[in-house]
């Protein structure tokens, strides 16, 4: 028995150590295309542009100091990508309901299956679509025979938040159908009996189950959104203005990298924040679930 | 300035060159020469004869703008040395300079405007032209009035692909006026035409631009001028219909009314709906070239010659003419061209209208202060 | 109980009932409404596929040219040559490293553990426009030190490191990679502890525990990390646009096409491409449908 336990924790120990080795492909991988880079993005802002644009060695933090000009793209992405989220949810929620409660079957997977199918399209072409759709000879044009007067649609805020809702919806009905999925709808039944309400119902025993879902929805939504370059520039017509605009514009056509690499610098420290809340949040959220299941 | 009433005694190509000359500084003239000594060198050990077919490799890659070749012509290189023309289309020079200077993209031949020519010299991001390599090439055969241009003496460096101005595009159906200046381009676009307007998203066309339309130079990077433009600006933007450089979809879909423009984009809209007009400002304005230039660390050099060769012969500019729509600086492949392109006053447009008109320089496209007042308008609310 | 006591509450039931088959229906037209609004714009590029007009702003009439136009465009054909291997390398990359990386996570010492996921997690949270210029200038920076080294050490006949495919590989599997093992770590935590533990109590080596227990049982999450992966590559611009040299992918071919007007074509190829991944998708779901049921049937003692 004794040795049989021995020989078992040997050969454990020597797998322990060699299954770790398979973490060195990712490690180097992350060391040279993730932190390496960001590195150098750090180095290089605290440098200067030099006059033929690009960048000169230096020590300096005037390129932070140039921050301030670049608050309306911060508000804006901000903003912006907090009530896109908002949309988003409210949008996703009732679908990702009725998906998981009152589909039944079969059709169950090809309606969430469905929910991805125009995904499977390059966003540039359903973008161009979007823009033929919202141009003056798209919606603008039906609302025109109806009544509604002139009326611009693409290259306004609402288009920009079109597409942002558009392209980022399943993102947030897939984690809440999943969420949803695992309730028991007999707990729906056994609330009704009780004699609750359709809202005491949501808001005691849906929201509860669905709140990881919806709060890993709302960061798969919210982080990507906030750097977003392509909706801004393809359906704002390059009026609603975001950090990542700001960020292609110093590189591409300032050629201002020292400025682009403090911008980006401070992008990626605003986000580590925001991820860091996350994780903290979710946290919670498991040991809440936890207790209340031990309960 | 007293170069004007010169003008109606001189032919076409001297009036151009005369206008472009005094306006453009000549401060950078032999930037560069130094590099160009030492590749001189070189070339001299290189073989001069025309390479054979079988050191010609089989690809060579090309930096140039979408809708910019005729694919005929690309194919009857590959047919002529078996060299497979491989194009990486780039929205702008900017983004042409952003892989070139990033260095090792594998670009051979890069078509930039001329404003970041001398730059690129500077920085010798791209090599002398070896002339010696290109048996066909005929210089006489050339419009006097864009070679040899300020920013690349002798055309060292460059040869000119195809050449245009930066006008003003409407529909005559929406706007009932002649838009003829920029100064009533930036008047009506934001109170007539408010919300119908578009600039383009690109510093020098649109801030040069808008500078001319306040009676400042095209290339002015005086801080007090570029101060009232950039305010001109900031309050003209929320009246926009968009700040991009995609001008054609919005205005063949009336979705826009008047726009600023490259010729390309007035002669084929101008071609499929009647009532598209293509103006050159009275009051001044953008002209430009795009040119060949080789890449310095170019990994296939007797190729990318050998293309140049081929692509600057009357029969193929021509060819690339007639599908690009923009003005060949090749007397000869214009002499080619169907009556139908080299008549049309938008494509060639005449000489008079060019007398204004202002190349953009090197110290205006590399400056930090302009580029920055432009992001700052873009980034406002 | 009273009778009024129950009249009520019959009455009651019925009105709740009553609510819940209204609410009912209010909600699967709002999902039927949700559903056109995802399908619209695909709607719209079929259509204009079939459009004789130049322009996706002139409707004309059906046609089926800008198929042959499409399958005729050099640039468009060998643009899409290069997304599809690109995606289908950054997938099989970031498959393999992000399932080893998530094997051997539990195996690490906790400080060690929680480093690799917090790398995890940025690579995920950067936003691609920041990663894909960081890569840019970092890589450049790289190459010009790599690159006479490479010349001293070969002799000169070394090829020069520079941007291309291999870089937008570089670039898509960091973060796709980081999926992978999100994926793959949250279908271990579900997993079935025992069965690895029977296998090994049998003595069997690690690498046939490994293939015979552990992948079956991942296999799914697996399947669709690499899914993801190859989605995430073959429609990615902005990070393909900065690390890219002169091999140009579909969106980069689309994002410049777009000054002077899209042609329908690129249209066309959408279409194609939208109905074989629709058929591979069907495909999938019938062989995997069928093969479960014969595996239930197989059963013992089923």
């Amino acid at each position: 028995m004794s040795i049989i336990s021995r020989a078992a924790t040997r050969s454990n120990g020597q797998r322990r150590s060699y299954a770790a080795l398979l973490v060195v492909p990712a490690a180097a991988w992350y060391v040279g295309f993730l932190v390496a880079p960001l590195v150098v993005l750090a180095i290089m802002s605290v440098g200067e542009r030099s006059p033929n644009g690009g960048y000169l060695p230096a020590l300096t933090l005037a390129q932070y100091a140039n921050l301030t000009t670049r608050i309306t793209p911060l508000t804006n992405t901000l903003g912006l990508a907090a009530l896109n989220t908002v949309i988003c949810l409210l949008v996703a929620f009732p679908v990702a309901y009725t998906l998981a409660l009152k589909v039944r079957g079969s059709w169950k997977l090809v309606l969430v299956a469905l929910v991805i199918v125009p995904f499977w399209t390059s966003f540039l072409i359903r973008t161009y679509a979007w823009m033929t759709l919202l141009g003056a000879n798209g919606v603008p044009r039906i609302l025109g025979w109806i009544g509604f007067g002139e009326i611009q649609l693409l290259n306004t805020p609402f288009a920009v938040s079109l597409g942002i809702v558009y392209n980022y919806l399943p993102l947030m009905i897939l984690p809440i159908y999943v969420s949803l999925e695992r309730l028991d709808r007999s707990f729906l039944e056994a609330s009704r009996d009780l004699g609750a309400g359709p809202i005491t119902t949501l808001r005691q025993i849906v929201l509860p189950l669905a709140a990881p879902g919806i709060l890993s929805g709302i960061v798969l939504v919210l982080i990507p959104v906030m750097g977003e370059y392509l909706i801004p520039v393809l359906l704002g017509g390059g009026k609603t203005y975001f950090l990542g605009n700001a960020l292609a514009d110093l590189f591409l056509q300032s050629r201002n990298w020292p400025f682009g690499a403090a911008l980006a610098t401070v992008f990626v420290a605003g986000m580590t924040v925001v991820v860091a809340g996350y994780l903290a949040i979710s946290r919670r959220l498991v040991r809440i679930g936890r207790e209340s299941s031990l309960l | 300035m007293n170069g004007r009433d010169r003008v109606a005694r001189l032919d076409a190509a001297a009036i151009t060159r005369l206008a472009i000359e005094h306006r453009i500084s000549r401060r950078h003239f032999l930037a560069g020469t130094g590099a160009g000594l030492g590749a001189l060198a070189l070339a001299a050990c290189a073989p001069g004869a025309k390479p054979s077919g079988a050191a010609l490799g089989d690809t060579l890659n090309l930096a140039t703008w979408p809708n910019y070749h005729s694919q005929e012509v690309l194919d009857g290189f590959k047919t002529l040395t078996g060299v497979a023309i491989n194009v990486g289309v780039y929205g702008s020079t900017e983004e042409m300079e952003a892989k070139i200077r990033a260095g090792n993209s594998g670009i051979d031949v890069v078509v930039p405007s001329n404003y970041a020519i001398e730059g690129w010299v500077a920085d010798k991001l791209i090599e002398p032209i070896d002339y010696a390599q290109m048996a066909d090439f005929v210089k006489a055969d050339w419009n006097a009035a864009f070679m040899d241009q300020a920013f690349d003496p002798g055309n060292k460096y460059s040869i000119p692909k195809n050449w245009g101005t930066t006008g003003i595009a409407y529909r005559s159906s929406k706007v009932t006026e002649d838009v003829t200046t920029w100064k009533q381009f930036f008047e009506v676009a934001g109170t007539t035409y408010a919300g119908k307007s578009v600039i383009v998203d690109h510093q020098i066309s649109s801030f040069g631009s808008a500078a001319v339309a306040m009676g400042y130079s095209l290339n002015t990077i005086d801080p007090i001028e570029m101060a009232a433009v950039e305010a001109m600006l900031t309050a003209l933007k929320p009246k926009l219909y968009a700040i991009s450089s995609d001008v054609q979809p919005p205005l063949r879909a009336l979705d826009s009314w008047l726009t600023i423009a490259w010729t390309g984009d007035g002669v084929q809209v101008g071609r499929d709906t009647a009532d598209a007009r293509y103006v050159v400002a009275a009051d001044g304005g953008e002209l430009w070239i795009d040119s060949y230039t080789v890449a310095a660390d170019a990994p296939h050099k007797a190729a990318a010659y050998a293309f140049l060769n081929y692509i600057t012969q009357p029969k193929q500019a021509a060819a690339e003419t007639e599908f690009c729509l923009f003005p060949h600086a090749n007397d000869k492949a214009t002499a080619l061209l169907s009556a139908e392109v080299r008549d049309n006053p938008v494509i060639y447009p005449s000489a008079e209208s060019l007398v204004n008109l202002e190349y953009a320089v090197n110290a205006t496209y590399n400056s930090a202060a302009r580029a920055e007042a432009w992001a700052r308008i873009k980034a406002s609310a | 109980m009273t009778a009024t006591g129950g009249e009520l509450d019959l009455r009651g039931a019925l009105r709740a009932a009553r609510i819940e088959r209204a609410g009912g229906r209010a909600a699967w037209a709002y999902t039927v409404l949700v559903f056109v609004f995802l399908f619209l714009p695909i709607v719209i590029v079929v259509v204009y596929s079939f459009n004789a007009g130049r322009h996706v702003t002139d409707l004309k009439g059906f046609s089926t040219q800008w198929y042959a136009a499409a399958w005729s465009d050099p640039f468009l054909i060998k643009a899409l040559r290069n997304s599809l291997t690109i995606a289908v390398f950054t997938a099989a990359l970031a498959t393999i490293m992000g399932t080893a990386c998530a094997l051997a996570m539990d195996r690490l010492r906790p400080r060690m553990r929680a480093l690799v996921e917090l790398l995890g997690y940025v690579a995920i949270t950067v936003p691609g426009i920041v990663i894909g210029i960081a890569s840019l200038i970092f890589l450049v920076t790289a190459f010009d030190w790599l690159d006479p080294w490479l010349v001293f050490v070969s002799g000169g006949t070394a090829p020069r490191l520079g941007l291309g495919a291999a870089t937008i590989v570089a670039a898509h599997t960091l973060f796709t990679m980081a999926i992978v093992t999100v994926l793959v770590r949250t279908r271990m935590r579900g997993m079935d502890r025992s069965l690895v533990e029977a296998s090994e109590d049998l003595f069997a080596t690690p690498w046939r525990t490994f293939l015979q227990v552990t992948l079956p049982q991942l296999l799914p999450a697996i399947v669709s990390g690499a899914l993801l992966a190859f989605t995430f590559s073959f429609d990615d611009f902005i990070i393909a646009f900065f690390t890219s040299g002169q091999d140009q992918t579909v969106p980069i071919y689309l994002f410049a096409s777009i000054r002077r007007g899209v042609s329908p074509s690129v249209n066309a190829i959408a279409t194609v491409l939208l109905v074989v991944t629709i058929l591979t998708m069907a495909l999938a779901g019938l062989v995997s449908r069928r093969g479960q049921r014969r595996r239930g049937a197989g059963e013992p003692g089923s």
